[in-house]
């Protein structure tokens, strides 16, 4: 092996350095790339802030478009719902979720989501997300979920 | 590199004999022949099926298991049989490399294409067994020649890698079985990828074979393309790897001889 490197071209090292150099970019680049695409879809609300009186029922209008290169399929088991936090940040009430259906990729569909009835008076967090079922909320992996100022009377 | 590729054009007639050769000699002496091609992937497919569907009742949301099993399984075996073949390229053909001048890249390369060829067969079998389940033929389809060519590479380069180092490594053969089952086991194959949990779902991805896999299911159960930054990761793999495989082979190459 040692004969084998001592009489190797030094124009042929040159070369394989820069091709080993060039194809590792090209990989860290698409590696990124593919690990930080958005991962499924933005979430939108027709309103900012919400006023109630104690105990009343509400909804927001939720706008999904999904921002992936993927179409979503009624196979990927995913929903899309409310959670309540209060203003220190701890989870309050979650509403009730919404299967959602297929969703071709650049497409959007508005949906109704119910406000959690539970919440008591006081100023509060919406964050209305899409959780994958049985494993998680797509804002704890890192998504931005529409929040909305709930203000109970 | 592009004198290599040059070489191997000008000796594209022995490629073309030596992958004949390939696909005469594997079922060579057998009764049924040719027919392995497809009985193979059948069988196998009849076991983890009866395995996993029956015995420990996996299931796939609204698709059928048996068809999302075969799916996943004939990519794989074509993929696994490729790295586990080119092992011995080049020991298997010693007498030939002494003898014989020729680009010996040629004998690596031509165990890629006989799987890749064993897998269109595979996918003859397949075809209408996906339509007959319900899916039917979508735009889709435009895509599988792309993901065809990202398998082609991912396999060219590991198999290249492979064979150079088994010339002087020969335990690797042993360390080879092993390892393409554990990949094997860490390909959403006999499961979905929503089977795994998000904390560990970024490195799942890593895989290069994980978007390959998604990808033919993506196009022939979920008439959906196949995501696209996935696929250019497995391009970008595939590249770095069949780099890496190049510089190992024309490293070694010159002391093969010796070796052998």
């Amino acid at each position: 092996m040692e004969y084998h490197f001592r009489s190797f071209n030094r124009r042929a090292v040159g070369s394989y350095t820069f091709l080993l150099l060039g194809s590792l970019l090209l990989l860290v680049a698409s590696t990124i790339m593919y690990l930080y695409s958005p991962r499924f879809a933005k979430v939108s609300t027709d309103t900012t802030e919400i006023i109630l009186a104690r105990g009343g029922v509400s909804s927001v209008n939720v706008t999904l478009r999904n921002i992936n290169s993927l179409d979503l399929a009624l196979g990927d088991r995913m929903s899309i719902a409310a959670r309540v936090f209060g203003e220190a940040g701890a989870l309050i009430a979650e509403g009730p979720h919404i299967a959602l259906g297929r969703l071709a990729i650049g497409s959007k569909e508005t949906y109704r989501v119910e406000l959690p009835t539970s919440v008591k008076q006081g100023r509060f967090l919406l964050k209305i997300d899409i959780v994958k079922e049985g494993d998680h909320w797509f804002a704890d992996a890192g998504d931005w979920p529409a929040c909305v100022i709930v203000v109970v009377r | 590199m592009l004198a290599e590729l040059k070489q191997v054009f000008a000796y594209r007639d022995m490629l073309k004999t030596t992958v004949q050769k390939d696909l005469r000699a594997r079922y060579k002496g057998s009764i049924l022949g040719f027919l392995w091609t497809f009985l193979n992937p059948l069988l196998q497919l009849a076991v983890y099926n009866f395995v996993f569907k029956f015995i420990m009742r996996v299931q796939v949301p609204g698709y059928d298991y048996t068809v999302f099993l075969f799916v996943g399984l004939v990519p794989w075996m074509s993929f696994s049989a490729s790295i586990l073949m080119s092992n011995n390229a080049f020991v298997g053909n010693a007498n030939l490399l002494k003898k014989v001048y020729f680009p010996r890249i040629v004998l690596p390369m031509s165990v890629v294409v006989s799987n890749l060829l064993n897998m269109t067969f595979a996918f003859i079998v397949v075809l209408p067994v996906i339509w007959l389940a319900g899916a039917p033929i979508s735009e889709a389809y435009v895509a599988l020649p792309f993901i065809f060519l990202v398998q082609a590479l991912l396999m060219f380069g590991i198999g290249l890698l492979v064979a150079s180092l088994f010339v002087f490594f020969r335990d690797l053969e042993h360390l080879l079985g092993i390892f393409m089952m554990i990949w094997m086991y860490l390909t959403p194959i006999l499961y979905d990828s929503s089977f795994i949990k998000s904390s560990w779902y970024n490195l799942f991805k890593l895989n290069p074979m994980v978007p390959v896999i998604t990808g033919y299911r993506e196009i022939l159960l979920f008439h959906r393309f196949p995501d696209i930054t996935s696929l250019l990761y497995v391009l970008a793999f595939g590249l770095f790897i069949s780099t890496v495989g190049y510089v190992a082979y024309s490293t070694l190459q010159r002391r093969f001889g010796e070796e052998l």
